[in-house]
Order: structure tokens, then sequence, then C-alpha cells
């Protein structure tokens, strides 16, 4: 059972209504409502196999819903385009361009009819935002997977989307760069003027509790809405005093994923007893 | 072996075992300083290998068709400037006929792997036509192209245009799929797609392709300049082959065994370069 927001005052931007999706014979998504509305920071937590990944990629148009309906702004999605920028855990840019190359490429989409040394200024302007001033000679393998996530996140926002998806985009980072990556994300995105709307998916919690408005929990096989939890807490955030403030909020995720494993086991013990299929 | 025999395991572990058997430790030496250079030292041994059954079949029958390596080595030597002449006639012939395979190959064969109906409705012939020798062209280009020259050239182009075509439009066929994702995110268009994404990503394909194209060419320029051009190495080959002049014709087989090895090792170098970030990502 999946429960429903109120919804908000500010107008929705993204919206799933009653979605469902296969990927061959396997549900991976069951009757998925959500609404994300305007400047809004998700933060879709779940364990590996709860259908994140697949909910980003409908919302980016790269997927299809098997059932329902995927709109943004009103408008059903039906593929991917650059109002919603998505960044993935790698292959956010192509290793054969400098890191410039790779940004100009989406500042030319933003910002079409801009010369060639309009386009790498810009470049160079959102490689600075992000802390890699001095790089953009440089190509993809020749900087660290922290400077290279870096470089994914100054591309999505000089793609000028609406809606940032981004796909566990530190998840391969160490602790350290990840901190560093997180306030990065924070500082940007509370410094833009109208506030981007961005989901964020993880199975980090206290990534989730640390950067979001709002955490959608999601249980697995097949893939649905646990819970919709609002945070409150005040920006900026103490990364701190985060574990004092946020603890029964907590304990509340941790106990849904606890009764979420131990009902998939029932079942899938009760399967085998049965010898019924999936 | 030693210590069964013995029936005395510790033996064996003593350190004053004594060595009777040979190991490959004693060799290490030897494989150290071959490392590096096992390739010109297996030709080394061809040669060596050859100049023997050579000289052990000279003044038998069977031996006029095996010159020995001296013999050849000194027919390389006083044949060198009509090998060298061959070299550039085979070159005008070659050059614009690999260069034109490699430019339709790649264009061709990117817009066909990337383009999902111009895929079913071109593979499926491209993989029945491609096996076909190029030789069998010939008279039809004699009968159409104006001049002979440009019919070697024709018959130099359809040698290189399958491979390459084949494995570029592989390559574009396969590009990775986070790649093809990142282009939809980014909304590029389909020739800045081509352009930026497709052609990088099926360039160590392309570059396997030239590689089997440039071999092949090797092969039909024997052909090509028989009928058509009178001159090259090909023809260098083929006519000393027809008048069993044996030393002249293995002479001309070494020396475009070089020429072939050269433009592969450039064509690796030129690989390495252009793909720059392969074995890096």
């Amino acid at each position: 059972m999946s429960v429903f927001p109120q919804p908000p005052a500010r107008a929705a931007v993204l919206q799933l209504e009653r979605v469902a999706c296969f990927l061959g014979h396997q549900l991976v998504l069951d009757d998925l409502n959500l609404t994300v509305s305007e400047g809004e920071f998700v933060a879709l937590l779940g364990p590996s196999g709860s259908g994140k990944t697949t909910l980003l990629r409908l919302l980016a148009g790269l997927a299809r819903p098997t059932s329902g309906r995927v709109t943004h702004r009103g408008v059903t999605v039906s593929g991917a385009d650059t109002s919603r920028g998505l960044v993935f855990q790698d292959y956010a840019l192509f290793p054969w361009l400098t890191m410039t190359g790779n940004l100009a490429l989406a500042v030319g989409k933003s910002r079409p009819g801009l010369g060639h040394r309009q386009r790498t200024a810009l470049a160079e302007e959102f490689l600075e935002m992000v802390g890699l001033p001095g790089t953009g000679r440089k190509y993809p393998f020749e900087l660290s997977g922290g400077m290279r996530q870096r470089g994914a996140i100054a591309r999505a926002f000089a793609l000028g989307s609406e809606a940032l998806l981004l796909d566990e985009p530190f998840g391969a980072l160490d602790p350290l760069t990840r901190i560093a990556l997180q306030d990065l994300l924070l500082g940007i995105w509370g410094g833009h003027a109208g506030k981007k709307t961005v989901l964020f998916v993880t199975h980090d919690l206290d990534e989730a509790l640390y950067l979001s408005d709002r955490v959608i929990v999601l249980g697995s096989s097949p893939g649905r809405i646990l819970a919709d939890l609002p945070l409150t807490l005040p920006r900026p955030r103490d990364r701190e005093a985060a574990p004092d403030q946020t603890r029964d909020l907590r304990r509340e995720i941790e106990n849904l994923f606890r009764r979420d494993t131990r009902r998939r086991l029932t079942l899938s013990v009760g399967a085998d007893g049965d010898g019924a299929g999936i | 072996m030693f210590a069964q025999r013995r029936g005395d395991t510790e033996f064996v572990l003593t350190e004053k075992t004594p060595r009777l058997r040979v190991s490959a430790r004693d060799f290490a030496w030897l494989k150290k300083l071959a490392r590096g250079r096992e390739g010109w030292l297996f030709i080394l041994s061809v040669l060596l290998a050859w100049q023997i059954l050579a000289v052990s079949l000279s003044g038998t029958a069977r031996g006029y068709l095996l010159p020995t390596l001296t013999v050849t080595l000194a027919e390389l030597w006083k044949a060198l400037p009509e090998l060298l002449r061959g070299t550039w006639a085979s070159a005008l012939i070659l050059v614009p006929g690999y260069a034109l395979a490699v430019a339709a190959g790649v264009a061709w064969g990117l817009l066909v792997g990337t383009t999902g109906w111009l895929w079913r409705a071109f593979v499926p012939f491209a993989r029945a036509a491609s096996p076909v020798p190029g030789t069998v062209y010939i008279p039809y280009a004699i009968a159409v192209l104006p001049t002979f020259k440009l019919s070697s050239i024709f018959l130099i182009f359809i040698g290189a245009f399958w491979p390459v075509f084949l494995n570029a439009a592989a390559g574009a066929n396969t590009v990775a799929a986070g790649h093809r994702e990142n282009a939809k995110i980014l909304g590029l268009t389909k020739f800045q797609y081509l352009r930026l994404v497709a052609l990088p990503a099926a360039l160590p394909h392309i570059f396997n392709g030239m590689g089997v194209g440039l071999v092949l060419t090797f092969i039909l320029l024997t052909v090509a300049e028989a009928f058509a051009v009178h001159s090259g190495l090909g023809y260098f080959i083929q006519t000393y082959a027809d008048y069993a002049n044996y030393p002249k014709m293995v002479a001309g087989i070494l020396y475009v065994g070089l020429v072939t090895s050269l433009c592969m090792g450039a064509l690796d170098r030129l690989r390495r370069r252009v793909i720059f970030w392969e074995k890096k990502v």
C-alpha cells in the first residue's frame, strides 16, 4: 500500500500515476504514484532490486512504463529530452572529449546560437563552479573518480534542465569525496536562482537524510513505495547534528526495511513450499 | 621423482639436494635476452630453416623451386631499383583505392550501423556480397570504367571496402548503452551522434577492419597490376613467377612482406594515437 502525500502547494513537475513496469518477465515496479513538485529535493531510498534506477529511467524517458502514466508538467513523457537531466554513476562524460568538450556539448543544447568560443568560455565557468578550474583541457580518464563526478554534475547544470535526476551519483566514491560532493551539490542547488527539482536515488540512508526535503522509501520485489516522509530540517544543515535530529525518522525507515525484508523472505519461502512460480 | 625412487621424501627438502635435472630456471638468462625480440627471433629461425632446406635441396629439381636465402638476398639487392620504382607504381593504385574504401566504408558503415531500417535492409546483402572475391569484378570494371588504371583502383577499393564497412557498421551498432543514453539525455542530433559518439566508439572496430582490408589489398595487388598497369610490386612477383625466375620471385615476396609489415606497424601506431583513451577507460 502506498502512502499518498498531501497535494503540495507548489506546482507539480514530475508525476507517476499508477505506474507498473516489467523488465522481461520481472515486475520491477508495481502501482506507483508519485508527485514531485517544483524546487523539491527528493531522495529515493531503497535496497538494490527496489526499482530505483528503473523509476529514474522512466522519468528520464529512457524506458516506458508497462501501464500507467509518466508526466512532466502534465505532458506525457515519450522520450529523453534536455528538460530532464540525468546523471549516471559512470558514463556521464565521453572519454574521447576533453572536459570542456563534454560541457560545451551541454551548453550548446541549453543555449543554442552561441559560437564555439562562447560555449567553451561558459563550459570553463561551469567547471569552476564545481571546483575544477583549469581542468578544461584534460580528458576524463586523466581525472580522479571524484573529479569526474564533479564534471558530471557541472554537465547536468550546464544542460539547463528544469529537473535533475541523479542515479546514485556518488555511489562509487570514497566517503570523504562523497561528503565533499554532497555539500557541493547542495551548494549549487541552493545557490541557484529558482531551485531545480531534484530526484536523488541512493541506497545510503545518511545521504538521503542529509540532502533531501522528502524521503521516498522503496520496498523491493516488486518495487513500490513503503513510505513518503517529509523532512523539515532547516538548511544549511549541520552534518554533526543530523544524526540526533533525524533519530526518529531513521528508526522508522529502518523498521520499514526490516519489515519489507521479512515479508519478502516469507513470500519466497511460501512460494517454494507451494511450488508456485514467481 | 628422484625422491620417490629413494623412498625418502625429506631428502628432497634439504638444501644439499644435488640438482640432477635441468630446470627452466637454468634458461632464465635466455628468456630475458629474448624478451621483446620474439618476433625477430621467429623470423630469424624461419630464415635459418629455409636456408638449411634450400641448401640440402640444391642441385635437385625441387631445389630449383626453392632458391637459397643467400641467392635470394643477392637478387633482392640487384632488383632493388626496380622494386623501389614498383613500390611507387603500386602506391599510385593502392593509396587512392584504400583511402576511398576507408572513407566510404566508415561513412556508410556508421550510417547503416545507427539506422535500424538501413541495417535491416543492407546488412543481409553485405553479408552475401562481401565474400565474393574482388577478382570476379575485373571484366565488369574494365567494361564500365574508362581506364585500366581506374579498374585496378576499383579492385583495391572493393577488397578493402567490405571489411572496413562491416566493422564500422558493427562498431556503430554496438555502442555501449551508457554512451547511447548519454547522447539521448544531451539531445544530440543524428549528425552529432554520428560524429561525436558513434565514430569514436566504433574506432577500435574500424581499425580492425582497416587492418584486414590492408592485407586483402596487398593480396589483390598482384592481380590488379597484372591486367592493368604492367608495373608495381604485384606485377613484379607475377612476371618472374611466369618466367620461372624463382630467386627474383621470392625476393619480390620478401620485399612485399617487408612493405606490408611496415604498413601494418604504421597502422598500429596510428591506432594508438587516434584511440588515445583506449585501455585507459
